[in-house]
Formats: C-alpha cells, sequence, structure tokens
C-alpha cells in the first residue's frame, strides 16, 4: 500500500516535469533509477496521450465564439446601465 | 500575467477587460477536455460556448474558498458534459466527426508515439468513468492534481492512484508492447 503511493507520487511527479515543465522521460528515469523499468512506459503512453489530446478548435470557431462571449460581456453591462438611460428606451417603446 | 484571484475578483466586480482575459486563458482547455469527454468536436465546440456563457452568469456566486477559478470552470463544464451524455444516451448513438476507417490498435505507431485523438477516444471508452475524468481534466484539462481533486471531489492521493490505473489501462487498451 504504502509502496504503490509511494509510485504514484513518483509517477505524478515526472508526469509534472514532462507535461508542464518541458523535461524528458531520461531526465526524470534519471533521478529514479529503482523505478526507472516501471515507470519508462507509463511515461512513454502519458506522453503519447498528451501528443494525441492536443486538438486546437478550428480558428472560424474561435473567432465566432470569442465575439458571441464578448457579446454576451456587453449585454451584461448594458442592462446595468443608468436608470434614466432605461427609461428612454421604455419610452421610445 | 496577473494572479488568478485578482482576476477573478475583477471579472465579478464586472471587468470586461479581466473576464475576457479568464476567457482566453481557460478556452482551449475547456475545449479540449469536452471534446475528449464527448467525441465529437462540433458539439464540444457549442458546448465550450456555452460554458463560458454560463460562467459569465454564475461568476458572482464563485467563494474563493481554497478552490481555484479553474476547477469551478470545469465543474460547469463537467457538469454539461454529463447532461449532454444523458441526452444523448436516449438516442441513437451519434457517429465521432472526422472519423477513421479503424480506430483499432497499433502497437507499431504507438511505440513511434503517434497515437492519434482517434484512437485515444476509442481507447478511453474502455476506462472507468473516473479514470476518463481524470485523463480529461489532468491531459486535456492541463490541471494540477489539487484542481483535478477539486473537480472530483476526491483525495489527491485517490487521483494520483487513478492517474497511474488509468495509463496502465490505456497502456494495455492500446497493446503496447
Amino acid at each position: 500500500m504504502k509502496k504503490s503511493r509511494e509510485f504514484n507520487n513518483i509517477l505524478d511527479e515526472c508526469l509534472e516535469r514532462l507535461l508542464t515543465k518541458g523535461e524528458t522521460i531520461e531526465q526524470c528515469l534519471r533521478d529514479f533509477p529503482e523505478q526507472a523499468d516501471e515507470l519508462e512506459p507509463l511515461l512513454q503512453m502519458a506522453l503519447a496521450t498528451k501528443k494525441a489530446i492536443t486538438i486546437q478548435p478550428r480558428p472560424e470557431f474561435r473567432a465566432e465564439a470569442r465575439y458571441q462571449f464578448l457579446s454576451a460581456l456587453q449585454r451584461r453591462e448594458e442592462k446595468r446601465s443608468p436608470p434614466s438611460l432605461a427609461c428612454d428606451r421604455d419610452g421610445q417603446q | 500575467m496577473q494572479d488568478e484571484e485578482s482576476l477573478v475578483k475583477r471579472a465579478q466586480q464586472r471587468d470586461q477587460e479581466a473576464f475576457a482575459q479568464l476567457y482566453e486563458e481557460h478556452f482551449d482547455r475547456i475545449y479540449r477536455y469536452v471534446a475528449l469527454k464527448i467525441g465529437d468536436k462540433t458539439e464540444a465546440e457549442d458546448m465550450t460556448q456555452q460554458v463560458f456563457l454560463n460562467a459569465l452568469q454564475s461568476i458572482s456566486s464563485f467563494k474563493w474558498k481554497g478552490t481555484p477559478f479553474s476547477a469551478w470552470l470545469f465543474r460547469i463544464a463537467h457538469n454539461q458534459v454529463v447532461d449532454y451524455l444523458r441526452k444523448k444516451t436516449k438516442h441513437a448513438a451519434a457517429p465521432l466527426d472526422e472519423t477513421r476507417a479503424s480506430s483499432n490498435s497499433n502497437p507499431q505507431l504507438m511505440a513511434e508515439h503517434t497515437l492519434d485523438i482517434e484512437q485515444l477516444l476509442q481507447a478511453t471508452k474502455k476506462l472507468t468513468k473516473a479514470q476518463q475524468e481524470v485523463i480529461s481534466l489532468r491531459f486535456a484539462g492541463e490541471l494540477s492534481i489539487a484542481e483535478v481533486a477539486k473537480v472530483m471531489g476526491k483525495s489527491e492521493g485517490a487521483v494520483k492512484a487513478l492517474q497511474h490505473s488509468a495509463i496502465v489501462a490505456l497502456r494495455k487498451i492500446l497493446s503496447v508492447t
């Protein structure tokens, strides 16, 4: 139990180093020689997973979504406009 | 870059620039998380957009009690994914977009680290729900273990154990030798 908890911690440390700090598998394995045999295939799998998952939204979608979001932000602000303006609008309707 | 807490506070005070910055920082990660969870890029686009609109509506309810903003945002995304999948199971399963001819495992490709998204989508379907969630949040959402733990309501130790078992399972499913 304790051993597996320790391995889970080591695996996570290596994943942090690989995925967020850009270190290599070899660098991680050097620091954990006793666990290297067990770690290596898992880190390779993790790296392959990360590469496969790095998909990007379509540029057209990104632009459209951004526009919609900023419009929603703007509408939210307009709802908070001063009461006098709201009265004017009501009056026009 | 400003720290997230002050950015969120400004966004809660209706600072448009602050909210736009939060949007930019999380957009791609939310999209990847949703896409991996539902396996449909077109639906993932609509849902990603809705996640941010929902966040905009409810950001005033966010309380900074040790819960990172990203965990709160991913929780919104998670809830939408759950709703979507619940509705989808009532209907015939829609095919994945950009489906390729075959998603069978390919050990040689794997050995060269060229696992593609379609293979990964198929493989993750065979994981447990909790394993899927950890892989989606950790690898697609790029959340830390602490953030994943917050989103899932589990301890960090439990998330690390799930992360380990998920990677082992993926490796088996994809027949890496």
